[in-house]
């Protein structure tokens, strides 16, 4: 069946050129980005907009809890609001702070949800160009570029969901490309103005110091480099308690604490940081100096910490362009690819229905109210986490054995 | 062939329902106690026929803050036909009971009944009682009723919410609750209904349907043309 809709599929997509495949993923773009929606968005937004109600230089972004990124999340939102303000209607703002409901019913819920969506379109097309250049082959441009530019997770988290993860992906592929063409000090730069947007950037500074440089000297300056923006970024918010609570503080920001042994005396050791520490050790002594390397330390890195963190789907985003340069580089992995999409729909599934068929409620707002998966395992359980706990076991089954495939197809 | 297919997928989407949101209210900025002997109520026009459930909005269960009690008696939900001289007196349509230490906090109460035919256009009453023994068994005072999402300022024109306690007298106009009604369609209402009222607001925003549409035709037509000139990146 798979090799049968492989087979179909490749038929399809030889007949297209790449500026074909772009086209129709803008397309594809297009359709969705007004159709959908999801109060994610507009709590973002909600936040944003205090910088334009007060001032640019208000702290008061971090008076709501539901403000849960680094400033710059909101400052580009901000200014997005203020480019886009000649083309919304005067009832903007109140559709923005309005409960749900009333926003699906709000004649203009289409417009607005493209209007707030667009940044994410800009950054996304960013992702596909710098793709492109990780290939040489025309061929492989092309594949890279369908999946991408057709990806489902792409348009189900960035699109639907309206989720801004694809805004500090890029700055994490675009950090990637530049170590691969020896620019390290920019590349880490970028990782730290990524991590303004959102945290999980911050973890590859130090990788990425580790093997541009061979002197310890300059990986700890390499990595003071990497923080800089970010510090720079939130120096101004580390008084307001908001931003502790709600940034540093998050349960997301922490979640790679979860999986831990109790070694005694109130003490925990935390699995994602011993492997990190190997990783990096790893790094140094076998790989120090392969700048072409980086980006698959960056895909190792963020599945080792799908496994051991009871992560968001809109966190597969991140992973993306990197599993399809892996995709496209090896081609023995492709049916691995199916069993990692399969669990990543499980993984789906234990949310409601707010995230799935309620994505599509600026259609018809009724849509929140059909019972997802998660509803219906609830009437005929007590217990659904376990459920939902296999499904993150499943998962982790289909990571470890895609990883232990595509060791064996590096070492074969 | 294809006419037995089509039967049969209508024969089974006859078999359920499906619901489709009515009268709503969801603003919310207070919280109204149901202590024993008191009821909520709020009034409402139906917009369509089959009635056929109403969820409160939000809720408050004292078992969930620090110093709470699990409250233990049954909430009761009636819905009935509005009368314009005693707004309970109506006719009984639908009496369902829930205990209180399964209300949730900040969460949905949802009460969903046989569909109510004829509903169109007609005023109907909800209203929810706390009945039980009302008491402390230990030295702590705390709050021991379960509490309902409310808006103090009305923002639903067609009904209003009603307070009545036993120490207290018939309140006035104190807002509106934080409700939603909904009435239940087949599958195939269900889909019909969607693509009118998504197609009918689409047209409210001319100025976006027109850049929009234009925007869908402009990238075909460039797909189309790169195509036919087949020069690759």
């Amino acid at each position: 069946m798979i090799e049968f809709i492989k087979h179909k599929l490749i038929k399809v997509f030889t007949r297209l050129n790449i500026r074909q495949v772009i086209l129709l993923g803008l397309l594809v773009r297009f359709i969705i980005i007004p159709i959908t929606g999801h109060w994610d968005l507009t709590s973002l937004n909600i936040v944003a907009s205090t910088l334009i109600k007060e001032s640019f230089l208000s702290k008061n972004i971090y008076s709501y809890d539901i403000a849960i990124y680094p400033p710059f999340t909101y400052w580009l939102l901000g200014l997005w609001q203020i480019i886009i303000k000649p083309f919304v209607e005067q009832d903007f703002y109140t559709w923005l702070e309005q409960p749900t409901l009333y926003s699906f019913y709000n004649p203009h819920v289409f417009r607005y949800f493209f209007l707030l969506k667009i940044p994410h379109l800009v950054f996304d097309v960013g992702i596909l160009i710098l793709l492109l250049r990780f290939f040489t082959k025309e061929a492989e441009k092309k594949v890279a570029a369908v999946f991408w530019a057709l990806n489902p997770v792409v348009l189900y988290a960035t699109f639907a969901w309206g989720a801004v993860d694809v805004i500090p992906t890029f700055f994490l592929l675009l950090a990637a490309y530049l170590i691969k063409k020896n620019k390290a000090w920019i590349a880490l730069a970028m990782l730290g103005i990524g991590g303004g947007f959102k945290l999980f950037p911050l973890m590859f500074i130090v990788p990425a110091a580790v093997i541009s440089f061979k002197s310890w000297n300059r990986r700890i300056l390499g990595t003071t480099v990497g923080l800089l923006p970010f510090i720079m970024g939130i120096a101004y918010y580390l008084d307001h308690q908001g931003f502790i609570t709600y940034v540093l503080g998050s349960d997301r920001s922490n979640m790679i604490y979860h999986m831990s042994f109790y070694i005694g005396f109130q003490e925990y050791m935390y699995l994602f940081f011993v492997f990190y520490t190997i990783l990096l050790f790893w790094i140094k002594d076998k790989d120090n100096g392969k700048l072409g390397k980086f980006w698959q330390y960056v895909l190792i890195i963020l599945m080792f910490m799908f496994v051991t963190s009871a992560f968001t789907p809109q966190w597969a985003v991140w992973a993306m362009p990197f599993l399809i340069i892996a995709f496209v580089k090896n081609e023995s992995l492709h049916r691995q690819y199916s069993w990692l999409f399969v669990g990543y729909i499980l993984i789906i599934l234990t949310f409601n229905q707010h995230l799935s068929l309620g994505l599509l409620s600026p259609i018809e707002p009724a849509f929140l109210e059909i019972p997802a998966f998660d509803a219906l395992v609830g009437r005929f359980t007590q217990e659904p986490v376990k459920i939902w706990g296999l499904f993150r076991s499943f998962f982790t089954g289909t990571v470890v054995w895609f990883s232990y495939n595509w060791w064996r197809s590096k070492h074969a | 062939m294809l006419d037995k297919i089509i039967g049969i997928i209508s024969a089974l989407l006859l078999l359920f329902s499906l619901e489709k949101l009515d009268a709503f209210q969801v603003q919310r900025d207070n919280m109204l106690e149901l202590p024993v002997g008191a009821e909520i109520a709020q009034t409402f026009i139906a917009g369509h026929n089959n009635l056929s459930m109403i969820k409160i909005m939000d809720t408050f269960n004292p078992k969930y803050s620090p110093l709470g009690r699990e409250v233990k008696n049954d909430l009761v939900f009636h819905l009935k036909t509005y009368n314009e001289n005693d707004p309970f007196g109506g006719e009984d349509l639908a009496t369902l009971v829930v205990n209180g230490s399964n209300v949730g906090n900040h969460s949905i109460l949802q009460f969903k009944f046989d569909a109510v035919e004829g509903s169109a256009n007609k005023k109907f009453i909800f209203y929810i009682e706390n009945i039980g023994e009302q008491g402390l068994d230990s030295g702590i005072v705390t709050s021991e009723s379960i509490a309902i999402g409310f808006a103090e300022k009305s923002n639903y024109e067609a009904g209003e919410l009603i307070y009545r306690h036993p120490d207290e007298r018939l309140s006035d106009d104190r807002g509106d609750l934080a409700f939603t009604s909904f009435y239940s369609v087949y599958p195939h209402e269900f889909v019909m209904g969607t693509v009118k009222d998504f197609s009918a607001k689409f047209w409210q925003d001319k100025l976006f349907l027109t850049f929009y549409i234009s925007g869908i035709i402009g990238l075909a037509y460039l797909f189309r043309r790169l195509g036919e000139s087949n020069n690759d990146y």
